[in-house]
């Protein structure tokens, strides 16, 4: 792995060489329709995006069934999933990389016979004349009227963005703008959020990425708040105190739910959790949903 | 007749109280607490936390979380106590322009007595919430050492805090009230006070002529109920690492879960023997796996725990027993004051060292300020035949030749009061005499405060110790001390008017009183805003609930549809002022929920 774009293997991936200004060779121009929807919306002037060159390929950030998925499938190594990550893909072992871990890596070969990709790097069994697997749903579109963040544009939209996106499927380069553009334009707020902030981590005063992380910060609020029923709403344990060893917690959601205490509100024990404010209903929205708590 | 209430400002825990009905009694705050933290913090998002919320975040917020501001209160910024508290707390402590101390909370900087005035004005918001309406006096406790520019510094907190702080008393007067002394009784009590964070031993003689006198009072500004629960999880603490090998002191969040923790095993423990700490997902392990905390603590190990604490105060009993001249056997009651003073160990230490067995029937945490809300309405209602006159905290006096501070008013005289004294001059030829007004009780003037200074000129010149000055203090009924320096052959004469200050201009307040009133509007606007909101909720959600059985009631009726279709506009527009938070519109709003409520179940309840 090195940053920079000397990977020899680039070559063969019809990726840029290494004397290349990596952004300017693989962006192709859909992008830039992208990137200006984002400008408009913010108003903000756009950089040019750094780009991160990895010797291995990560699964294409694309629908399963989108236009480049089948024909720009990696064919060279491809990085496992996480089964339960949230920020599954490039995203996920891109902020394992940076944060120094050592990614891990599964030799792609051809899928055994009856698996295919499906798209997202994992062999699934398919049927013979399998029909498309459905579309992935985008979240409605966030308040506009609240005057907060870019608006999230049209499903017809984001299929467009997702068909044309930054990248080509199977590009060697892990473009963290583009990532963070992209997951924003799906309404995968989380991942955009961690691209942005992974952005800030290398370059604290870049404009979009403080303004997409705000914007999802925002967004992922409002969507965890529309769960709990506002901030006003006063939070109950619901498991017995002898029980709640077996709800298989992390220590950051024992604290919250020790905070809880029958009398706060919602916004109270966000003020409480010291945490920032999105990781602090989410936390609460996960104990609601596992049955720990109750409104 | 006007209510007047009583505030405990504790340097750990406040309390208010007020007489109701010719009985006191103490207020709850609204999480139904009888005292309330004195903390206060500012979260990220600029919010300020009072009271319990305050403190349940102390850990993780430590930097903009300010607790025991009395210990600054009115005193100069280079003084060894605020040297000991910068070295003590976690939130920044900067000088002030007035050399004052001062603290700095995220980006602002605040005055001490604007912090103590937020915690006051919490106080008095609990007070208004129970009483149901506005409270404009109270009658503030301060401990029995404080000096003038301490007293005036808490009145200035009051002040701030939108009260007329109509009197001062000392925490041990207060606490003897309370216990129904001060009634033609003479009688030499001692008040054992172990509060939340600082001790405190007052000898107190009082009479019948309703005079509260404090003979002798020491304590330890630094011991406490925190002492108590940091001994507690030092030893859960070492008892993890041990089988866990982590020291959770690093993390923040189970740090605060400890000391929440701990805290609530030491008052577990003075009702019962044995209490079990039980803290699931405490921490997380290196190998990502959630680590619990779960220990039996029994009253015999807590009391091993913090045996040298309780031992450190009876020690500075015996102290001051001593320096009040006075035998064990001379002492006719003693008093408990402070939370801690429940725990059974406190009570046995106490009475055998005083032989004999504490008072006991008035709450130890609440005591003071019931006898702050006594002296309150004694105060407004003319009735009431109790008298407790006001006296000097201090000895009040000058400087003279070789540094040393001569008395003039001696300590808890009564006021107003008025003394003269005559001094001559100390060289040959002097024409000039300087007179440096003092207040404390050390032989050695530099180690009192200095109250003011002036300079009488014009004196005959003649060989030392021929000219004669009389010099007098007065102190009228206000508290307000003058000076008075006349040379007696020539009548020429020279004063000074000593203001007690707590360290901040007028100005400087009156922005302070205008900033806390608009503190105080805005919180009210968000209550209302708030409890406007849950009544929409609630009708939007009885309304959403029924429509479902209109719609089919009403179907294929152009009357019910078009009935239908309101509601939704209405419920649509409770929505939208709710959301743009206006307080008015959704009360208005109220209003037409309930006409569509009451139109669904009369629809609902006709059909059955």
């Amino acid at each position: 792995m090195s940053e920079g774009g000397d990977d020899p293997k680039d070559d063969e991936r019809g990726g840029p060489k290494s004397d290349e200004p990596l952004g300017a060779a693989v962006e192709p121009a859909p992008v830039e329709r992208a990137i200006t929807g984002w400008e408009r919306i913010e108003g903000a002037q756009r950089r040019k995006p750094k780009r991160i060159t990895l010797d291995m390929v990560g699964p294409p950030l694309a629908l399963p069934d989108a236009p480049h998925a089948e024909a720009e499938a990696p064919t060279t190594t491809r990085l496992a999933l996480p089964p339960m990550d949230p920020l599954s893909g490039e995203l996920g072992r891109l902020e394992r990389l940076i944060l120094g871990g050592t990614p891990e890596v599964t030799t792609d070969e051809d899928p055994p016979a009856g698996l295919e990709d499906d798209g997202w790097g994992r062999s699934r069994e398919m049927p013979p004349n399998a029909p498309p697997r459905p579309r992935a749903s985008t979240p409605p579109p966030f308040n506009a009227a609240l005057g907060q963040g870019p608006t999230v544009p049209g499903e017809s939209d984001i299929l467009r963005l997702v068909a044309t996106r930054s990248r080509p499927p199977g590009s060697s380069v892990l473009d963290l703008e583009g990532e963070m553009i992209d997951r924003y334009a799906l309404g995968d707020f989380t991942g955009a959020l961690l691209a942005a902030e992974l952005v800030l981590g290398k370059q604290s005063d870049h404009v979009e990425a403080a303004k997409c992380a705000a914007s999802c910060r925002e967004r992922l609020c409002h969507l965890h708040l529309s769960r709990l029923g506002g901030v006003a709403r006063v939070l109950r344990v619901a498991v017995d105190g002898s029980e709640v060893r077996w709800l298989g917690l992390d220590h950051r959601a024992g604290f919250i739910m020790s905070r809880v205490d029958g009398a706060s509100t919602v916004e109270e024990l966000v003020d409480l959790s010291g945490m920032a404010r999105h990781e602090a209903l989410k936390i609460l929205v996960e104990l609601l949903d596992a049955g720990a708590l109750k409104l | 007749m006007e209510k007047v209430i009583g505030i405990d400002l504790g340097t750990f825990n406040s309390c208010v109280a007020v007489v109701e009905g010719g009985t006191p009694v103490v207020i709850a705050n609204r999480g139904g607490y009888k005292t309330t933290p004195s903390m206060v913090a500012v979260t990220e998002a600029g919010k300020r936390l009072v009271g319990h919320i305050a403190k349940r975040q102390a850990v993780t917020n430590a930097e903009n979380t300010i607790y025991a501001a009395k210990r600054l209160i009115g005193r100069k910024f280079q003084s060894t106590q605020v040297a000991n508290a910068v070295t003590n707390v976690a939130y920044r402590i900067v000088e002030g322009p007035h050399n004052d101390p001062r603290i700095q909370i995220r980006d602002k900087v605040y005055s001490v007595p604007e912090i103590s005035a937020m915690i006051l004005q919490e106080m008095k918001m609990i007070a208004e919430d129970y009483l149901g309406q506005e409270i404009l006096k109270a009658v503030v406790t301060v401990p029995a050492y404080f000096n003038d520019g301490q007293r005036q510094a808490t009145k200035d907190a009051g002040a701030i805090a939108g009260i007329d702080v109509i009197r001062i008393i000392n925490e041990p007067t207060a606490a003897a009230l309370a216990y129904g002394f001060g009634k033609n009784i003479d009688r030499t009590v001692a008040v054992y006070d172990l509060g939340g964070g600082t001790f405190d031993i007052s000898i107190m003689e009082i009479s019948s002529a309703g005079v509260f006198k404090v003979v002798s009072t020491a304590g330890d500004t630094f011991l406490g109920g925190e002492d108590f629960d940091q001994r507690i999880i030092d030893w859960l603490v070492e008892g993890f690492k041990e089988e866990h090998d982590i020291d959770l002191r690093q993390d923040r969040m189970a740090l605060q879960r400890l000391k929440d923790a701990a805290e609530k095993a030491k008052c577990e423990l003075s009702s019962v023997v044995e209490t079990e700490v039980n803290l699931p997902f405490i921490i997380s392990s290196a190998r990502n796996e959630a680590l619990h905390l779960q220990r039996l603590l029994t009253r015999q190990q807590l009391e091993e725990l913090t045996n040298d604490l309780v031992a450190r105060t009876v020690q500075i009993c015996e102290m001051t027993l001593e320096e009040a001249g006075l035998g064990k056997d001379e002492i006719e009651e003693v008093i408990l004051v402070g939370g801690m003073t429940r725990m059974p160990r406190v009570q046995k230490s106490c009475a055998e060292f005083f032989e004999r067995e504490p008072c006991k029937g008035v709450h130890p945490d609440e005591v003071v300020a019931l006898g702050a809300a006594i002296q309150g309405s004694a105060l407004v209602d003319e009735e009431q035949d109790m008298v407790l006159l006001d006296v000097t905290p201090h000895t009040l006096g000058i400087m003279v030749v070789g540094g040393y501070f001569e008395e003039l008013i001696p300590q808890n005289s009564t006021v107003p009061t008025s003394r003269s004294k005559i001094f001559t001059t100390v060289r040959d030829n002097q024409t000039a005499v300087k007179i440096l007004v003092m207040q404390g009780e050390n032989k050695r003037a530099d180690e009192n405060d200095l109250l003011g200074e002036f300079v009488l000129t014009g004196l005959r010149r003649a060989q030392a110790g021929a000219v004669e000055i009389e010099v007098t203090f007065e102190i009228n009924a206000d508290g307000i001390v003058s000076v008075h320096a006349k040379d007696l052959e020539t009548s020429k004469e020279q004063s000074i008017t000593v203001t007690a200050t707590s360290g901040l201009t007028k100005d400087e307040i009156d922005n302070m009183v205008a900033g806390a009133k608009n503190f105080a509007v805005a919180r009210r606007d968000d209550e209302e805003l708030e409890r406007a909101k849950q009544e929409a909720e609630t009708l939007i959600s009885e309304i959403q609930k029924l429509l479902p059985k209109v719609e089919e009631v009403v179907a294929g009726s152009d009357y019910g549809k078009d009935a239908v279709d309101k509601a939704r506009v209405v419920v649509e527009k409770a929505r939208q002022l709710m959301a743009a938070g206006d307080a008015k519109g959704v009360k208005e709003q109220i209003e037409a929920l309930q006409r569509t409520q009451r139109m669904f179940k009369g629809v609902v309840g006709k059909v059955g």
